[in-house]
């Protein structure tokens, strides 16, 4: 089943709709959304026999037949993005993981936490080798709550280490999350990019308010959001990454899980007129040193030899880039900077050779494989094994010599003009929202206990009395066609005792006191009424 | 990555830095320098079946591979006494090294000026690497790649870039990446810095004081992966990380960047002098207050560094 990203489906517009449709804003409104290319919905399609796609050659091997769709697939990936615009390279970044229980479930092997824990260990490891400057805090949601699994660093092991151990438990809130990760990407330098990427599994939501207020503050923080869903396409996600400027993409399998986050991995494009500041960044470049007995880091506390030495404090830290954990500055060496050049100047993309034109011999790069992609600069052929390897690894062709002062001369000139994609993250127009009925795919989150449709309302299930319709995952699912009760959306927010409504620390602060409230399996419990951020605490049962 | 065992086999591709003008004021000759690497590929060959060998050859105006050759060169007359792979290698680096010698002197006459020693070591290494790539992945045994850069001429600063994209690309491949300063005075930054990351060995070679090139190779460079688990090879102090400011050229300790292009300066200035980057008011840092605010900073900014021009456009 082909990835369903959001860039590949047809751009929805909230065009203005009668007052039934105005409740439900399932993306992808019109038909044409839904619509596969022979007219009929995606759901109505025949089932395409994958293995009919393999064909034997005269010999009845088939071996060509897969070298081809393994070159096919290897052809996709190759073309990039090879404008030379300004990137924001010191990144600031906050990885949202979803840890409720609906990341047990096993159709991404082995489960969906695990493939997911696979996937961003690979990533912060890709991220840091590329952005060394830039930093990362992690952020898990469960119970309703957010919690911060780790602080903002630099240090890949960090967040690594915290990935370790992870425990599922009830609903995710994607709102405390992107409040909490909002609230650790205020302490960013204004010159830095401020992005936050959720890994989600679950199709619901708890949420302690409006998410709209939360989705207005990301937009005047600046911050972009951008999300893999393991299982389906829900509105209220993706309209967040699209409002942020972000990607929401959703992940069939480990590979596609994988393959999205990696899109997070390249600094994005600055956008011209946004948050960004450009600034002169203070710097140490700090000196190793290695003395003749251990003395402890600042960082680790760690007893050692060797270290690094803050010029500014002349204190010992045990590795670089960091920030001075006594005096604050931060700390490279001049080959972390070199490394996030490859970014500004990227290699261009080689042109494929028609069959028809003469492969000029053998590839200029390893001069063994067979010729078929030129460097539209140096003029030099290449195989497709090099084209890949130059463009992914590398970074650099082997044919061409650049003035540095040439690239960066370009980057000055072509810089300063918009973004492509501004236009697109710019938000779009959409008719104020009443309750949380305007969203499609959200709510809904006890309804596996009690049979409420999961992704029709945010009803409880005493106060929407639906018939549990059949839910396909990885389907964009078909718009409902019921109608809502929107008198019954404060039920939402407000606490019923009837249904065991959510009742959560918000981002705000609640008074002290103690408060009966229902937990998300429906039993009172005390709540010690501390918000996440504010005055430092949690909400626990 | 697991560990290298004993029975592995490695591949050496050796780039030969055989710029002319640089060679012409070495105290060694280059024709002693490439017997003498010659007898190293050949001591290396012999150490174990199946080790693999590429070189390559760079000048001031291109790069060529000299081993394995092309499959159309044309066949040298045989020689029993030797053995075929020896032999092989030994014919291809001489007759490739003598052809590229005699294009580049005849194309020389059009470059007169001061970067003549210049070497396009980035091209080689680049090249080096796409060969380790594809030999990679033709193949499924465990083979331990290394570079071994026989170097004679200057630093280019323009090759900076794109030097250091194929030592981080070297780096991330595990490949490590050797240097022997064989001719030039003075040591090359850079290829300290290639050596110093990617965990190989960097060494000058000064024939004047009487060093031997073949016996630096033999000893320092002919080891394996697996050997330099055990050997302490001569020449890893530790290279100077420090950057050097865009502006004066000066060695910081403490720097500015630019947040947009990553120059260097020693002291802030109000505009980028590379990406031409109007810098924001550090005063305006904690969060961006009204329009009025900035301007007014920026007048009592500009009042203060009386400069009329730039400073007023800030905003």
């Amino acid at each position: 089943m082909p990835s369903q990203n959001s860039k590949g489906k047809g751009k929805s517009n909230a065009e203005p709709a009668d007052d039934d449709d105005a409740y439900i804003d399932i993306d992808d409104t019109g038909p044409e959304g839904l619509k596969g290319a022979d007219g009929g919905y995606t759901w109505e399609e025949e089932y395409k026999r994958s293995w009919d796609v393999i064909q034997e050659d005269a010999s009845g091997s088939i071996q060509s037949s897969i070298t081809g769709i393994s070159a096919q697939q290897k052809r996709k990936r190759r073309l990039r993005d090879t404008s030379v615009v300004q990137r924001g390279i010191m990144r600031h970044m906050v990885l949202v993981l979803d840890q409720s229980e609906g990341m047990s479930t096993r159709d991404i092997h082995p489960t969906r936490i695990q493939a997911s824990v696979t996937a961003l260990e690979q990533f912060i490891g890709e991220f840091f080798d590329q952005n060394p400057i830039s930093q990362l805090a992690m952020v898990a949601t469960k119970d309703g709550l957010a919690e911060r699994m780790s602080e903002l660093s630099g240090n890949p092991r960090d967040h690594v280490d915290v990935l370790r151990n992870v425990a599922l438990a009830g609903e995710p809130s994607l709102q405390n999350a992107l409040e909490l990760g909002m609230h650790t990407l205020r302490a960013a330098p204004v010159h830095g990019e401020r992005e936050i990427v959720c890994v989600f599994g679950s199709l619901t939501t708890c949420d302690p308010g409006d998410i709209e207020q939360t989705l207005g503050a990301l937009k005047q923080a600046g911050v972009r959001v951008s999300m893999v869903h393991l299982a389906a396409e829900v509105h209220v996600f993706k309209r967040i990454c699209r409002e942020t400027g972000g990607e929401f993409s959703v992940a069939v399998d480990g590979e596609g899980l994988k393959e999205a986050l990696m899109e997070s991995v390249p600094p994005p494009a600055a956008v011209a007129g946004g948050r960004a500041v450009a600034e002169m960044v203070q710097m140490g470049f700090a000196a190793k040193a290695v003395g003749a007995v251990p003395t402890p880091c600042a960082c680790h506390h760690e007893l050692g030899f060797a270290g690094f030495i803050c010029p500014r404090c002349r204190s010992k830290v045990c590795t670089l880039p960091t920030e001075c954990d006594v005096c604050g500055l931060a700390l490279v060496e001049a080959p972390h900077l070199a490394r996030s050049y490859r970014h500004l100047f990227p290699e261009e993309n080689f042109v494929e050779r028609g069959e028809g034109e003469e492969a000029n011999g053998v590839c200029f790069g390893c001069g063994r494989g067979k010729a078929g992609f030129q460097c539209p600069r140096c003029k030099q052929n290449y195989c497709l094994e090099c084209d890949i390897f130059i463009h992914e690894t590398l970074h650099n062709c082997p044919g061409c010599t650049v003035s540095v002062f040439v690239a960066v001369a370009a980057v000055v000139v072509v810089g300063q003009s918009a973004n492509p994609q501004a236009d697109q993250a710019t938000p779009q127009s959409t008719a104020p929202l009443r309750g949380m009925a305007m969203y499609g795919g959200y709510g809904g989150w006890h309804g596996d206990e009690y049979g409420c449709c999961d992704h029709c309302c945010d009803h409880c299930c005493c106060c929407c009395h639906h018939k549990v319709p059949e839910v396909t995952v990885h389907v964009i699912q078909p718009p409902p066609t019921y109608i809502y009760d929107v008198t019954q959306t404060a039920c939402y927010t407000e606490h019923h005792d009837c249904c065991g409504c959510p009742y959560v620390c918000g981002p705000t602060c609640i008074p002290q006191g103690e408060v009966l409230a229902p937990c998300n399996a429906g039993r009172k419990v005390a709540i010690e009424n501390k918000c996440h951020e504010g005055c430092g605490g949690k909400a626990k049962h | 990555m697991s560990e290298a065992l004993e029975s592995d086999a490695s591949l050496l591709v050796v780039v030969l830095d055989i710029n002319a003008s640089a060679w012409a004021r070495s105290a060694l000759a280059l024709d002693d320098a490439l017997q003498q690497t010659i007898i190293f590929i050949n001591a290396y060959l012999a150490l174990k079946p199946s080790n693999q060998l590429v070189v390559l050859a760079s000048t001031r105006q291109e790069c060529r591979t000299l081993y394995p050759a092309e499959p159309n060169s044309p066949a040298s007359s045989e020689d029993i006494r030797v053995y075929e792979q020896f032999r092989a290698a030994d014919v291809a680096i001489l007759s490739g090294v003598r052809a590229l010698l005699s294009s580049a002197s005849a194309s020389a006459d059009q470059a007169h000026d001061s970067d003549a020693e210049h070497s396009l070591i980035s091209r080689a290494l680049s090249k080096a690497l796409c060969h380790i790539n594809q030999m990679r992945s033709s193949t499924l045994d465990a083979v331990w790649p290394r570079v071994l850069v026989l170097s004679a001429g200057v630093d280019a600063a323009a090759e900076y870039i794109s030097l250091m994209n194929g030592i981080f690309a070297a780096q991330r491949m595990g490949v490590l990446i050797d240097v022997c300063k064989a001719a030039g005075s003075g040591d090359s930054v850079f290829l300290q810095q290639a050596a110093e990351i990617s965990g190989g060995v960097y060494l000058r070679v000064d024939a004047r004081a009487g060093w031997s090139l073949l016996q630096t190779l033999l000893f320092s460079f002919l080891a394996d992966h697996y050997t330099r688990r055990v050997l302490y090879l001569p020449g890893n102090e530790r290279t100077d990380f420090r950057a050097t400011c865009f502006c004066h050229k000066r060695i910081v300790d403490i720097g500015y960047v630019c947040s947009v292009c990553l120059s260097i300066f020693c002291r802030l200035a109000p505009v980028c002098s590379t990406c031409q980057t109007r810098f924001s008011i550090r005063s305006a840092r904690a969060e961006r207050p009204a329009a009025n605010g900035v301007q007014s900073t920026a007048r009592t900014i500009s009042q203060q560094l009386s400069t009329t021009s730039t400073t007023s456009t800030l905003v």
